[in-house]
C-alpha cells in the first residue's frame, strides 16, 4: 500500500505516520505539511529508507496545488490529520477519490460530516472507501457503541461523551475544533425527534474510566448524531457531550465558545491556536492529564431494560492516532466494501478494537455498584 | 495593634476561613463512583 498523510507534522499525524513507518502493510509513505522544515525533521526522526518514505510540502488550502500532488503521488490510500476539517474534509476527500485513493480522516466536524456522503456515488465508481472521521470522535466511539450494541436486541438509546485534560497536548486543529465544536446549538435526538441543544450551558456529570473520574460535560455538536443515526434510525436517545478535565479551564472555554468569534477561530491560524493551548495548559490541575471516552447504549434484551457502559482512557494523541492506524491497515487489506462508510459499517468493530487494544489502548466495561 | 487593623486582619481571617470551608463544601459535592471499569480482555473481543 502506498499512503499519503496529510498533516503530518501535527501531534496527531506524527504519531500516525511513526506508527505506519514501521508497518509492514506500508511499501511507500508520503509525508504532507505546510512546513517544510518540520517535516525534514520528521523525516530525520523515523529514519526510514528514503527510497521508502519521503516528504512533501504545500498548502491544503490551495487546491490546484493539493490536487496536482495528489496526481503526481497517486497514493492507494489518503490519511488526513490536517485540519480544520470543516473547511478541508470534503475537497481533500473528493480530490482522493478522484486520483483513486480511499480516505481515512480524523475528521470530528459535524458540518463537514453531512456533507461527505456526497462523495458515495464516486466512490463506489472508483472503487475505494471513505471513511470520514475515524479517530477518537466520531471513530473509537462510533466502535464502542457497535460492540456495546452487540449486546441488545434493540437499540433504544446512546450517548457519547468525551473528555480531555487542558494539558494533554494534541495539537492545535484538535483544539480549534473543540471549540468550534461547543459553539453554537448542539444537535441531539430526544424523544425520537432531532433537535438543538443551546451549546455549553447545562452541565452533566460523567463517570470515565479512572483516573480520569468525574468530569462535567456540556452538549456539543459531533458527527455521531449524524452517523449513529442512519445505522440506527429509531433511536429515541441519541447525545454528544465534551468536557475538559480541569472544570476552571473549561468554564474559560464555554465563555470563549459564546462569544461572536468562536466559530471564526479556525481561521485565525496556528498562533492563536498555539496561544489558547499554553494558556490552557498552565491551568493547575489536580489530577493526570489523561483523555477519556465513554459510550452508553441502553436497550432491550431478552424482553428486559438493558444497558452496557463502555469507555477508554490515554493520552488524547494515542486515542486519535491509534484507531487510524489500525484503520489505515485494514484498508490496506482490502477488507472494506466501496463507498462512504462510517467506521462502524466500514470495519468489524471487535476485530478493529482488538488491533486498537494491542497497540495500547484497552476498553473498559463499567460495572455498576448496586445500591 | 490598632483597632481598624485588627478587624482587617480578623476580617481577612475569616474570609480565608470561608472560602477554605466553601471550598469544602464544593468537593465535598462530586459524587461516589459509579462502579467499577473493567478491562476488557482480547478473548472477549474474540
Amino acid at each position: 500500500m502506498q499512503a499519503l498523510i496529510l498533516g503530518a507534522t501535527g501531534a496527531i499525524g506524527r504519531t500516525v505516520a511513526a506508527e505506519l513507518a514501521r508497518s509492514t502493510e506500508v511499501d511507500r509513505l508520503w509525508l504532507a505539511g505546510r512546513n517544510q522544515v518540520r517535516l525534514e525533521w520528521l523525516l530525520d526522526v523515523l529514519s526510514g529508507d528514503p527510497s521508502r518514505i519521503s516528504a512533501h510540502a504545500f498548502d491544503l488550502h490551495d487546491g490546484a496545488l493539493r490536487d496536482r500532488r495528489f496526481r503526481e503521488l497517486s497514493p492507494d490510500l489518503v490519511i488526513s490529520c490536517a485540519g480544520p476539517a470543516r473547511q478541508l474534509e470534503l475537497p481533500c476527500a473528493r480530490a482522493a477519490v478522484e486520483v483513486g485513493a480511499s480516505w481515512l480522516s480524523s475528521a470530528n466536524d459535524h458540518v463537514a460530516a453531512e456533507s461527505i456522503p456526497a462523495l458515495d456515488a464516486p466512490a463506489v465508481a472508483a472503487g475505494v472507501t471513505v471513511v470520514s472521521g475515524c479517530g477518537l470522535s466520531p471513530g473509537l466511539t462510533n466502535l464502542l457503541v457497535a460492540l456495546a450494541a452487540r449486546e441488545l436486541d434493540e437499540v433504544e438509546e446512546i450517548e457519547v461523551a468525551t473528555t480531555r485534560s487542558a494539558r494533554d497536548p494534541a495539537g492545535q486543529a484538535a483544539l480549534a475544533q473543540l471549540l468550534i465544536g461547543l459553539s453554537g446549538p448542539a444537535p441531539s435526538i430526544a424523544d425520537g425527534r432531532r433537535i438543538s441543544e443551546p451549546g455549553p450551558k447545562a452541565s452533566h456529570l460523567v463517570y470515565f474510566p479512572e483516573p480520569v473520574g468525574w468530569v462535567e460535560t456540556f452538549a456539543g455538536a459531533s458527527p455521531e448524531i449524524t452517523t449513529l443515526v442512519s445505522r440506527w434510525p429509531g433511536l429515541r436517545l441519541l447525545r454528544w457531550r465534551v468536557g475538559l478535565v480541569e472544570k476552571p479551564a473549561m468554564d474559560a472555554l464555554r465563555l470563549l465558545a459564546g462569544g461572536p468569534w468562536a466559530t471564526r477561530f479556525a481561521n485565525w491560524g496556528p498562533a492563536a491556536s498555539r496561544a489558547l493551548q499554553q494558556a490552557l495548559s498552565t491551568w493547575p490541575s489536580a489530577g493526570p492529564a489523561w483523555s477519556a471516552a465513554r459510550v452508553d447504549v441502553r436497550g432491550q434484551a431478552g424482553g428486559r431494560p438493558r444497558s452496557v457502559s463502555l469507555g477508554v482512557v490515554d493520552h488524547l494523541v494515542n486515542l486519535t492516532a491509534l484507531p487510524l492506524v489500525a484503520a489505515a491497515t485494514e484498508l490496506a487489506a482490502g477488507r472494506t466494501e466501496p463507498g462512504v462508510r462510517a467506521p462502524e459499517r466500514a470495519f468489524e468493530p471487535k476485530s478493529l478494537l482488538a488491533r486498537i487494544g494491542r497497540r495500547g489502548v484497552r476498553i473498559a466495561r463499567l460495572e455498576p455498584y448496586l445500591v | 495593634m490598632p483597632p481598624r487593623a485588627s478587624r482587617l486582619v480578623t476580617a481577612l481571617g475569616l474570609s480565608l476561613v470561608g472560602l477554605w470551608w466553601a471550598r469544602q463544601r464544593a468537593h465535598s459535592k462530586v459524587p461516589s463512583p459509579q462502579g467499577r471499569w473493567r478491562e476488557v480482555t482480547e478473548d472477549e473481543l474474540g
